[in-house]
């Protein structure tokens, strides 16, 4: 029978546009997530940044304090406040690491392994298709980070054992500022990155590429490493760690809005 | 029912180099038919992937229009995927996936209510039942194009576009894969195959087109194209014994021999009228005491017709330049 295509929706050219379900982004994203943790190559280098600065940054600190001879109590107060300052940084750093890895690879990645015009003929809409691969990303960025900062604090509890066991409270993050970069800052600015790194990798036809335009949104980090070291704390003001994250959210806002444009399906086969 | 449709279609693509826009596909037009398999051939870079793509809706054509079922392709937009089945040039299924896996992702884009049965109806069909918790990446290569042709079933498209379907496959496989080509027209599904595989699309395809350098050169049956090509006249005789020399002489002789060539028992010639001549070139035989066994209208191959057709556009576009 001859099939009618109702044309309730047209576009200024004319064409008629798909309406965005969600369903379609989430099993994009589902689909990712498996082929990540088959992909053992990708999975075990995602992992593995995390790993090295969760588990061995603050054994490599206990272990120069030993080997300076520091004592117990003394290392406890050190911990107490140098962990809490690593862990900020962390929570921005791990995120931008495993988003720059994971977001790169998405659309080119696709290209590379030869799968990016079976995916381009489903029919999903090029916002699917774009907040799928953002959702990839950002969901195990986040999680890893997560995952990351539980590690980092149980170890550095069991590190600093005997001054806690001798009546010193836990070590705890509690600092506001940490609150606020863990669950609101560092979210907000890995949803702008991973939806720009998905724009560039929709343009570029291999993931290493992609990979390594995205590793620029590591240098504000480093660069905030570097003032919070030798100057100001500015990562310990609230004030300004609560309007930077309501700028990053506007910004991400008008990505999510505008990003998927990035992704033409025509240029994008074509570049194939 | 005309089910797909090329209307003077015209895909430019911008050459940065030389800051021009070259065609890739220009001026085409045909029509296909509902249960037809239609054969696209053409060397590489002629413009067959533009075609599909543009067919499939992947691309907006520059000019003219792809319609399916009457409507304009660019118009209606990304509406068509559920009618349609695209098999990329490479199988394009994901190799850290199994096979079941694979399906369940691509089905559940259809809305399909059965989605389960599905998977298991053409699991069982596509012989791969026994595979389906297999990661793709470790089958063979002809298990990964049967899984790609099941994929591209799996809501039942009306039209499958099928891109090189037979590329990099070694011939077992490829034939194995031919074989289920030919089962799905079944049910008046139309089939668009691109090729440059000639003894695929003979044998598979109702019809063909050929295309060259973005224009398409030649449509119609092999019969049809064998015609056109070669006005067909070529008439070729077996006889038990080798005719003697008065008698191969005398049919020389007929004025509606245009050509003739005796080789021990076997005779070719080009005649007039085939249609007319063939019969008194029978009776002379028969009247010089010729036992004739065969008696065979010749037909040329798919690629023979092909190459001359190449050869031809060639020839012209060069003097042309």
């Amino acid at each position: 029978m001859k099939p009618m295509y109702r044309m309730e929706n047209p576009s200024k050219r004319g064409v008629v546009k798909g309406i965005f379900k969600f369903n379609n982004a989430w099993k994009i994203f589902v689909k990712d997530w498996k082929e990540m943790r088959h992909n053992r190559q990708l999975f075990w280098s995602v992992l593995l940044f995390p790993l090295i600065i969760a588990i061995g940054l603050p054994l490599m600190m206990m272990g120069t304090f030993i080997a300076d001879g520091i004592p117990a109590t003394e290392i406890y107060e050190i911990f107490k406040v140098e962990i809490g300052s690593m862990m900020k940084l962390q929570f921005m750093l791990i995120p931008v690491i495993v988003c720059a890895m994971i977001a790169g690879d998405s659309l080119a990645g696709e290209k590379e392994r030869k799968t990016a015009e079976t995916l381009i003929v489903l029919p999903v809409t090029a916002k699917e298709l774009f907040i799928g691969k953002v959702l990839a990303a950002l969901i195990p960025a986040l999680l890893y980070a997560v995952i990351g900062f539980a590690i980092m604090g149980i170890l550095s509890n069991l590190l600093v054992l005997e001054p806690i066991l001798a009546g010193n409270p836990p070590i705890i993050f509690a600092d506001l500022s940490f609150w606020v970069i863990a669950f609101l800052l560092s979210p907000i600015f890995v949803l702008v990155m991973v939806q720009v790194v998905v724009a560039i990798s929709a343009r570029l036809s291999t993931a290493k590429s992609a990979q390594q335009v995205s590793m620029i949104f590591a240098i504000p980090i480093f660069g905030v490493m570097f003032i919070s070291f030798t100057g100001p704390g500015i990562i310990s003001d609230v004030g300004i760690l609560l309007g930077l994250s309501a700028i990053l959210l506007g910004i991400a806002l008008v990505l999510a809005n505008f990003g998927s444009r990035a992704i033409n399906k025509e240029r994008f086969i074509a570049t194939l | 029912m005309i089910t797909l449709e090329a209307e003077n279609l015209v895909k430019t693509f911008n050459d940065k180099s030389h800051k021009r826009e070259v065609p890739a596909v220009d001026d085409i037009s045909f029509s296909i038919n509902a249960g037809e398999i239609f054969g696209f051939l053409g060397p590489n870079g002629a413009g067959k992937t533009t075609t599909i793509r543009l067919l499939a809706g992947l691309y907006r054509p520059t000019s003219g229009r792809a319609k399916l079922y009457g409507q304009d392709v660019a118009i209606v937009g990304d509406r068509i995927r559920k009618d349609i089945g695209f098999l990329t040039e490479n199988h394009g299924n994901y190799e850290n996936l199994t096979v079941y896996e694979n399906l369940k992702f691509f089905g559940g884009f259809y809305g399909l209510s059965n989605l389960e049965n599905r998977i298991k109806q053409l699991l069982e069909e596509f012989g791969l039942s026994e595979r389906q918790y297999t990661r793709v990446g470790k089958l063979s290569k002809g298990l990964k194009q049967r899984l790609a042709l099941a994929r591209v079933l799996l809501h039942d498209p009306k039209i499958l576009f099928l891109d090189e379907p037979t590329a990099g496959l070694d011939p077992q496989a490829a034939v194995e894969v031919r074989v289920l080509i030919t089962r799905l027209r079944l049910g008046e599904r139309t089939i668009f195959v691109n090729s440059h595989n000639l003894e695929e699309v003979q044998k598979i395809c109702d019809r063909v087109a050929i295309i060259n350098a973005g224009k398409i050169v030649q449509i119609g049956t092999a019969a049809q194209l064998d015609n056109d090509l070669f006005g067909a006249q070529e008439l070729s005789i077996q006889v038990k014994e080798t005719l003697p020399a008065n008698l191969v002489a005398e049919l020389q002789r007929l004025t509606y021999v245009k050509s003739l060539q005796a080789n021990h028992t076997r005779l070719t010639m080009h005649l007039v009228d085939i249609d007319v001549n063939a019969p008194d070139v029978i009776e002379c035989l028969t009247k010089g005491g010729a036992k004739i066994l065969e008696v065979q209208r010749a037909r040329h191959s798919l690629e023979e017709i092909y190459l001359a057709l190449i050869a031809d556009t060639r020839n012209t576009a060069g003097r042309g330049e």
